[in-house]
């Protein structure tokens, strides 16, 4: 990852700008909106792999700030949401944005992701009509300058 | 209904509170099928978009808007072997957008 901030600063003009985004170490939830109000939330099952991804992530830029290859200026943070009308169509969505892989290889997780689907989906339709499902994930984005 | 990525805007908010594109050679890492790309594509003076995941980058080709053809390029490629062979100072802006 450091090696890669390298090759961006190299890439970059001096005094060029650097726009990361990432998602934050705070918890993604599965919700159901009806008539624009969240009726049901719970957090995305086993998020704790994708939080250590994020650790070493914000590692490898603070080593490149550290280094000097990199300023950081400004950032700012929101929330990513993405709404559909089933988890699977949600699924199938996010998977091909690339924006979430849900290729869970390992069973145990697999199960756990079903069953996290399954509850939201029967939350939705539990509602009755009008209801969305949606993925929400907390996301930090930053403004980087390669220095003169 | 289809499918809604951030209906509220909130990422291109952030991000034309973060960067001015106006001008700016844009090289976009991990632009997947160009859905933020058409977010900021237009101000900008050119937009070098990649991505190794081969099906994204083949919607964004299939999807980029006629008015931005000469202003866009998609490229199939992983980011290492982009820089391995792309020349030093050559953006003005880089985007590095959910590459963890």
């Amino acid at each position: 990852m450091v090696h890669a901030l390298e090759q961006i600063g190299r890439l970059l003009k001096a005094d060029g700008i650097l726009i990361d985004i990432q998602p934050r170490r705070e918890t993604a939830l599965g919700e159901v909106h009806q008539a624009g109000r969240v009726i049901f939330a719970e957090p995305f099952p086993d998020q704790e792999d994708s939080w250590e991804d994020i650790r070493h992530a914000q590692a490898a830029f603070s080593e490149a700030i550290g280094r000097g290859l990199l300023e950081l200026e400004d950032h700012r943070d929101f929330d990513f949401v993405v709404y559909g009308d089933s988890t699977a169509e949600l699924q199938e969505a996010l998977e091909a944005a690339s924006a979430y892989s849900t290729s869970v290889q390992d069973p145990d997780e697999r199960l756990r992701w079903l069953a996290f689907a399954a509850r939201v989906q029967e939350a939705a339709v539990s509602a009755g009509p009008g209801t969305q499902v949606a993925y929400r994930e907390p996301v930090r984005m930053s403004r980087l300058r390669k220095p003169i | 209904m289809t499918v809604r990525f951030d209906p509220e805007g909130r990422e291109t908010l952030a991000l034309s509170d973060l960067i001015d594109f106006a001008g700016r050679g844009v090289l976009e890492i991990g632009c997947g099928d160009g859905r933020l790309t058409w977010r900021y594509a237009a101000q900008a003076r050119h937009v070098l978009a990649i991505d190794p995941f081969a099906p994204s980058i083949e919607r964004a080709r299939l999807a980029l808007p006629h008015d931005l053809q000469e202003r866009v390029e998609f490229h199939h490629i992983g980011f290492e072997e982009f820089a391995s062979a792309a020349r030093d100072s050559s953006f003005e802006a880089a985007i590095f957008s959910w590459s963890l």
